[in-house]
């Protein structure tokens, strides 16, 4: 390894293919892999034990991680730079690889040495992301940028106790277990929980729900998220 | 360098492809030519790479394009397609290979995720596939052996890498995921099962399971602990590009 090489640590993919990416990377000029590991979990942990210049992570299926780890190592391990692996053609991984953090984003489709012009690139302090979709990216994120002021606007407008409703509907909760717990009659439970859904726009307690996670409304206004963890019975 | 789940592939891997090469019967004097296709190009290209510098071995990344002309005085020993479920690319590219390479065996790799490798296997007559959860030194050895891949398909039932243990999903089927996905995207059942060309029964069969092995009791709560694990909205990984 030269002294002013780029460390790198990949993860969160298939074995063979990191394997793979491991010897490819290896071999160019100016690039030393420090290692590898199949999940989000253990990429996270060998980066903030490593330290690497760049973590490269696979996002390029759904149930590859590759996000979750981006946004820990974004989280623990500040100084690294992250480029997530993606699908090409589907900007919903790129969106969510920005949201998470990513400072860059390689397709499948790429070849190898465009993965290590990212990588010098992103370890140099610049973002990297395929010229084609770029448009996609940024068309995708003001679409989130005013779905999230309207989810904040509507948010703002409902009432404390409203609110304290509705953390009992984001944790599962029905309109007795709610009651029980803020101490209403079911019947007024009931009628927040109906004033909420039309405050948020919304159509149901599931939609609801999911306005507030994507939009992390409960953080952003100061509500504690612990009553969600409690209210889910059963779950070890 | 080291510690665990850090491998250096290079050292067993290639003494395993040249004793596999090496068979007795075999003539140790030419090169055994493995030629890639097909997608995703960045790993195959890697991968590519990694057994190009075996000894013995020369290996070769072909552009679609490319099949027809590449040089039919040296056919390779082996075809190496990449397959991933959500292209239908390399399916199509599977006639031109059989076109250009008559009898060269053809070997699949896919991402780890399909459960339809084995109907595909069959369908394309492909003399084998693997899955890419392998390590690589177990691909290599079975890539030596196409006929018989045992020891990939024994290792697709072992719990999938990717994972941590704590991950609450990680129980859940792949099938089972694409519902999910398409729940925390605000669809009802109905749309669901349009989505994924399934009954709504099927679907309503799907959410009950995920409900029962996570441990919660409303789609609510479903969608409240699938979105704190990480699970992102979108459409069916499977169906969406086909």
């Amino acid at each position: 390894m030269e002294a002013d090489d780029v460390t790198v640590f990949l993860g969160a993919g298939m074995p063979a293919e990191l394997e793979a990416l491991e010897y490819a990377l290896g071999r160019r000029e100016g690039v030393s892999v420090l290692g590898w590991h199949p999940t989000a979990g253990g990429t996270v942990e060998k980066v903030a034990a490593e330290k690497p210049d760049v973590a490269l992570v696979c996002a390029d299926f759904p149930d590859r991680d590759g996000i979750t780890a981006c946004t820990e190592i974004k989280c623990y391990c500040t100084p690294t730079r992250v480029i997530v692996i993606g699908p090409s053609g589907d900007n919903s991984v790129l969106i969510s690889a920005v949201k998470a953090g990513a400072d860059g984003f390689v397709t499948v489709n790429d070849s190898i040495d465009d993965l290590v012009a990212a990588v010098h690139e992103v370890s140099r302090g610049a973002s990297h992301i395929p010229p084609m979709m770029l448009g996609g990216l940024l068309r995708g994120l003001i679409e989130f940028r005013r779905e999230d002021d309207a989810a904040f606007e509507r948010f703002a407008s409902l009432g404390k106790r409203e609110r304290e409703v509705l953390v009992g509907i984001c944790a599962g909760l029905g309109d007795q277990a709610i009651a029980a717990r803020l101490h209403l009659s079911p019947h007024t439970a009931r009628t927040h929980a109906q004033n909420i859904l039309g405050k948020l726009g919304v159509h149901s307690r599931l939609e609801a729900t999911r306005m507030v996670l994507e939009h992390d409304l409960f953080a952003r206004f100061g509500i504690e998220m612990a009553g969600l963890a409690e209210g889910r019975g059963g779950g070890t | 360098m080291g510690g665990e789940g850090v491998f250096e592939p290079g050292a067993v891997v290639k003494s395993t492809v040249v004793s596999a090469f090496d068979a007795p019967g075999s003539r140790t004097t030419s090169t055994r030519r493995i030629l890639l296709a097909g997608e995703p190009l960045l790993y195959l290209q890697a991968l590519s790479e990694l057994l190009d510098s075996i000894p013995g071995v020369s290996a070769s990344l072909v552009q679609p394009g490319e099949i027809g002309h590449a040089a039919r005085v040296d056919a390779p020993a082996l075809i190496l397609l990449g397959c991933p479920p959500t292209s239908d690319g390399p399916v199509e590219l599977s006639g031109s290979l059989r076109k250009s390479y008559p009898g060269v065996p053809l070997v699949l790799l896919d991402s780890g995720t399909a459960r339809d490798s084995a109907e595909k296997t069959a369908s394309l007559k492909a003399s084998a596939w693997f899955s890419t959860s392998v390590s690589l030194d177990e691909l290599v050895k079975g890539l030596c052996n196409p006929t018989n891949p045992t020891g990939t398909r024994t290792k697709r039932h072992s719990p999938r890498p990717g994972h941590r243990g704590e991950w609450p999903l990680s129980s859940l089927s792949e099938r089972e995921l694409s519902v999910l996905r398409l729940v925390v995207s605000g669809r009802s059942n109905n749309e669901i099962a349009e989505a994924l060309g399934i009954s709504r029964h099927t679907v309503r069969t799907h959410l009950q399971n995920v409900m029962a092995k996570i441990l919660v009791r409303s789609k609510t709560e479903l969608v409240s602990v699938a979105m704190r694990s990480g699970i992102r909205a979108g459409t069916s990984p499977v169906t969406r590009d086909a």
